[in-house]
């Protein structure tokens, strides 16, 4: 099935997208521009026609869903995730999975034993293992698949209950550790598992958002955890990348202290670029309800104002995940945006 | 324990300044200690543990304090709220009610519990709706009468459904005596203008001052 190219743009890039991305993470910014809207199960459903549980629990239909959605934008990644409560309902945490709804939490989470999950065999994490290595089938060496994962405090937060969590962060931070690190250890398990099967592990830390907890508790608890496996995935062999979505201002220097290849953030590019300096690789940040609401010349006026004030060490996206309901000419107007444009 | 000397405005500081602390049972204290002296309890309510909440969400709006402060804080004011309520006549008199809750579909409720512990600081009457609120309990809120309806989303996937509550709080003939407010991360101006709602609030500290205003209106 290798080399269907994208059904769509007009402007096929000369050089395939995996080797404009290797370029790009190691220091070499391609003249062609990468770019991924952050096109996850949810939206690529939606284009494929499929409701969202199919795709949720279903390895075929995961790597389906998002197949049909690459082929049918031509962006030059392919994001494997599903929700972010994946990872703590393995290790035993309750979800509520609906016909067309992202899969939430029940809260209080009841969590009978703290112990790290068995990605080969517990919750849905085969599902995702199964559909990354679909999808490496299915696009061989020429398109990157990157899965994502969530960061340690995210799923620290997840399996705790995340008020209770937040709150022991500031009145029992022997607790919040405790689960920091259970989370941590079985976050490594799944990277891991993810490498092997052929995915690059891309951590998203949806709760250590600025918009959540300060500097301080970032500093504290979710950065060290987030550098133990940052460092632990690229040990691996491979580059990766950090998400952290929210009002992320004053941390991002620190979310790049992580050693994250790509950093991937919601707000201003220019802001960001200002935090993180000309080197490294941001990846962002055209505002999700923009995408969602159009119209698509104005998105498209986003997407280029985004790559320049992030200039060559970018990759163009949107701050957080494509809106299940986003009109298709909008997220058609970013990829359009980053092919009319070329670096000298 | 009976510090009779103390001034009570001394005392209301010091509530004031345990909720700021983030110190649930100093506050608990402080509280059975004003009871102690007789003083009013609706006073340390309104001129105590209001004022910490205030400055808390001030400092929440100056990004000095983040969501775990203020979850910390909230437990502070309740642990003298519970205390002084339970003292109240049943004659004393909310400012208003207000029904708050987190849209059909959407579990994410941090944010509307922050809502809900400033506005009854602020000395309303809150029903908390909860959270996954279908349109129909909202309407049936409104029709208890409730003066305004909070309704909060975190996901672009379920703002919607705050239109849907808008117009059927139109088609039941409520609006007129039902004010609309919504709130939540990707709810602005432009998205409060399209579906109707009488206002929106960008935190709580703001939710507070724009349903004070919604109620002050009148019907």
């Amino acid at each position: 099935m290798t080399g269907f190219g994208p059904r769509n743009p007009d402007r096929v890039p000369s050089r395939p997208a995996a080797e404009r991305v290797a370029s790009l993470v190691s220091g070499k910014p391609p003249a062609e521009p990468v770019v991924f809207p952050m096109v996850v199960a949810d939206h690529a459903s939606r284009i494929a026609g499929y409701p969202i549980v199919e795709s949720v629990t279903q390895a075929d239909t995961l790597a389906r869903v998002l197949y049909t959605a690459w082929r049918e934008y031509g962006y030059d990644m392919v994001m494997v995730f599903t929700d972010t409560v994946l990872e703590a309902e393995a290790m035993g945490a309750q979800v509520v999975i609906s016909e067309d709804e992202n899969p939430f939490l029940l809260e209080p989470p009841r969590v009978e034993k703290l112990e790290p999950a068995d990605p080969d065999k517990d919750g849905r994490m085969p599902v995702v293992l199964e559909a990354t290595r679909q999808l490496r089938k299915l696009l061989g060496d020429d398109v990157p698949v990157i899965t994502s994962i969530k960061g340690p405090f995210s799923v620290a937060a997840f399996l705790c209950g995340i008020e209770r969590f937040l709150e022991s962060t500031l009145e029992r931070p022997d607790e919040a550790q405790e689960y920091l690190r259970v989370a941590t250890d079985n976050q490594l398990r799944y990277a891991e598992a993810v490498f092997r099967a052929g995915g690059i592990p891309f951590v998203g830390d949806p709760v250590a958002s600025g918009s959540l907890i300060g500097p301080t508790l970032f500093r504290k608890f979710a950065l060290p955890a987030l550098a133990e496996l940052v460092g632990r995935i690229r040990g691996l062999g491979t580059w990766t990348g950090v998400h952290v979505c929210g009002n992320t201002v004053g941390i991002v220097a620190d979310i790049c202290g992580s050693g994250a290849d790509v950093v991937s953030i919601e707000i201003d590019m220019a802001a960001a670029r200002r935090e993180a300096g000309p080197d490294k690789v941001l990846m962002g940040s055209i505002p999700t309800s923009l995408v969602l609401e159009g119209p698509a010349d104005k998105v498209a006026e986003a997407a280029r104002e985004n790559l320049e004030a992030g200039g060559p060490n970018t990759i163009l996206s949107t701050g957080c995940d494509v809106p299940r309901d986003a009109p298709p000419e909008n997220v058609k107007a970013v990829v359009e945006a980053a092919r009319r444009r070329t670096w000298r | 324990m009976i510090e009779s000397m103390e001034p009570p405005e001394s005392l209301l500081a010091a509530l004031a300044a345990a909720v700021v602390g983030l110190r649930p049972a100093e506050v608990g204290t402080l509280a059975r200690r004003w009871l102690d002296m007789k003083l009013p309890p609706d006073q340390a309510i309104t001129e105590g543990l209001a004022q910490g909440m205030k400055r808390v969400g001030e400092k929440f709006a100056a990004r000095e304090y983040f969501v775990p402060e203020v979850l910390l804080a909230s437990r502070a004011m309740y642990a003298g709220f519970d205390i002084l309520k339970a003292e109240l006549g049943s004659d004393r008199e909310p400012r208003g009610r207000v029904a708050l809750g987190v849209v059909q579909g959407d579990i994410h409720d941090i944010g509307k519990n922050i809502v809900k512990v400033m506005v009854q600081a602020a000395g309303f009457e809150v029903v908390d709706l909860g959270r996954n609120v279908s349109v129909d309990t909202f309407v049936r809120a409104a029709g208890e009468g409730v003066g305004v309806v909070g309704m909060s989303s975190l996901m672009t996937t379920t703002m919607p459904n705050m239109a849907r509550v808008i117009e059927a709080l139109d088609k039941a003939g409520l609006r007129g005596s039902t004010r609309t407010i919504i709130g939540g991360a990707p709810v602005n101006t432009r998205f409060c203008e399209q579906v109707g709602a009488d206002a929106w609030a960008a935190d709580a500290h703001s939710a507070v001052i724009e349903i004070e205003k919604l109620a002050a209106r009148g019907t």
